[in-house]
């Protein structure tokens, strides 16, 4: 405890200090600072990685250069297109779906009082709770189909839409609508020029959660729901004990979900360019 | 995010107690709508595709009856394990990503890429890595959560007004003292947030776990699903919820409890 603790306060008391400490003198100063200790983790993790996979004895993880050959391979192929279109598709509609219901229900309960009140521990409720416990009913309900897994990523993805929504429409300065009120603005103007420009960040935030569940969620229901898609290709590969392949479709699955959530966030950051300084 | 100005603390209480029972009232009557609609929807659809509110009641007693619904109990115990290891890595980790640069440095690339990335991706390895049994489902949890108690963590410890720090050293306060008194303190609501947040993560991590490995409360929900038992299924797919929202509004409480003054807080959420 007192060790981390000596070392906790030296760290923030050196803060100050930063932006003077940073320019690289020497070499051995740079690989020690910030980027070069990134690059120097990086390289010892790959290097750990490629060790244990090309010992003999370890079958359930592949030598990081065979999973490395093989992502080029199945990206340049073209191989991986196909279900990675698939999944996308599936994550497209969930997340339109989640987006129209999600604003339209989260400006409506935002607006209402007795809906704040009343109705605002439900969707809490909905929105921590584990959706995919529904995936054995989806098939009675919608259908083992392409639709049933929209549904499934529609609830995955809904809940962050309408709380953000409901939150932003909330926020909104109670001395603005005042304003528009008393120079005559009737109640859709006020929703169209004050109520929705102003709640824009947080929808936006939802909207950018909801990507990142929108994946998640199409994911889960091609591995869970019915197999297909980018969930086949891993299945497939797992089942087969084929670990590069596995391994591969792996990393190549979970940086999608990471440039989508990267893409995602750059067209907020453009959208909200002209936001009042306070959402700084 | 303002704050309303304080009034005197006797009239906080009178004005609460009288919203609160006006909130209460309001609820009761919203709610009773839901489940009376819930009902006629119910016995509209009939007991092949739904279930009414009344059947629902009938399935959670079968389900409390039959025993099965200890399941569950079984199931939350060994996601608590994954939880709890979350937090013991977690925390300290958190800690020493907010406290030194180094170390954030070399983490942060890699927490914030598992933190974006689609998590699911990974079952079909660590099924191979772990086995069907214990192991697997507590990593698969523990993977769920842990995140967010590190990021959390780590924003709680970067927020500390560094001002705050600086006095406390220039009144030469040993830098125990100062972990215990300053840092702790102003990071305590962001790991406490971290937690709650990750509880939600560690329920679904559990559940997508026992769903494919079908055990416990996964095979459960499967088997009532496939003899059409919806009246049970709705149970305890209700049961669960309640029992999710329960624990996070426990967590708010003690979060409100712990750190009292810390009133709203940007939290990295997902």
């Amino acid at each position: 405890m007192a060790g981390k603790s000596e070392l906790a306060v030296e760290e923030i008391d050196a803060r100050p200090v930063r932006q003077r400490a940073s320019a690289p003198g020497w070499l051995g100063g740079w690989l020690l600072s910030g980027w070069g200790l990134r690059l120097l983790s990086v390289v010892a993790l790959l290097a750990a990685w490629q060790w244990y996979g090309s010992r003999p004895e370890v079958f359930a993880v592949a030598p990081f250069t065979d999973v490395f050959r093989e992502l080029l391979e199945m990206v340049l192929s073209g191989r991986i297109l196909e279900p990675t279109i698939g999944t996308l598709a599936i994550a497209t509609q969930g997340f339109l779906w989640a987006a129209v219901v999600g604003i339209v229900v989260g400006f409506v309960t935002g607006l209402s009082k007795l809906a704040r009140t009343t109705l605002d521990p439900l969707i809490n409720a909905l929105y921590t709770a584990p959706v995919s416990m529904l995936i054995p009913v989806i098939g009675i309900w919608i259908g083992l189909n392409v639709r049933g897994k929209v549904f499934l990523v529609f609830l995955t993805a809904v809940f962050a839409v309408i709380a953000n929504t409901s939150a932003g429409v909330r926020e909104v300065d109670p001395n603005l609508v005042e304003t528009a009120r008393s120079f005559g603005a009737r109640r859709w103007s006020l929703y169209r020029n004050v109520i929705l420009p102003w709640s824009a960040p947080f929808i936006l935030i939802g909207l950018r959660l909801a990507v990142g569940r929108a994946i998640r969620g199409a994911i889960v229901a091609d591995i869970l729901l019915i197999t297909d898609n980018l969930g086949r290709f891993l299945l497939e590969a797992g089942s087969t004990f084929n670990m590069s392949v596995l391994l591969a479709g792996i990393v190549f699955t979970m940086l999608l979900g990471y440039a989508l959530m990267e893409l995602a966030k750059k067209v907020e950051q453009s959208l909200m360019s002209w936001k009042p300084s306070q959402y700084e | 995010m303002s704050a309303p100005p304080f009034p005197a603390r006797g009239r906080i209480a009178a004005g609460t107690r009288k919203t609160l029972s006006r909130k209460w009232v309001q609820r009761l009557l919203v709610w009773g709508a839901i489940i009376i609609a819930w009902e006629i929807f119910g016995r509209r659809v009939g007991p092949f595709f739904f279930a009414s509110f009344t059947q629902t009641m009938g399935g959670l007693r079968e389900l409390v009856v039959s025993g099965d619904i200890w399941v569950l109990g079984e199931s939350i115990q060994q996601m608590l394990s994954g939880y709890l290891l979350a937090a013991v890595v977690g925390i300290p980790v958190g800690l020493l990503m907010g406290a030194s640069r180094k170390f954030r440095h070399v983490l942060e690339p890699y927490v914030n890429l598992m933190f974006v990335a689609s998590m699911e991706a990974l079952l079909p390895f660590l099924i191979i890595l772990f086995g069907v049994g214990f192991q697997f489902r507590t990593m698969v949890v523990f993977l769920f959560s842990v995140l967010y108690v590190v990021l959390n963590t780590q924003a709680g410890v970067r927020n500390i007004d560094s001002q705050l720090i600086e006095t406390a050293r220039s009144f030469r306060a040993p830098a125990w003292r100062i972990f215990k008194d300053v840092m702790l303190p102003g990071t305590l609501p962001y790991i406490l947030a971290g937690l709650r947040l990750a509880l939600g993560m560690a329920l679904q991590g559990m559940i997508i776990a026992e769903l494919w490995v079908q055990t416990q409360t996964g095979a459960l929900l499967f088997g009532l699903a496939e003899f059409r038992a919806l009246d049970r299924f709705l149970a305890l797919v209700l049961v669960i919820m309640i029992l999710g929202a329960l624990a996070t509004e426990a967590l708010f409480w003690v979060q409100r409890k712990a750190a009292p003054w810390a009133r709203d807080l940007a939290t990295p959420g997902r």
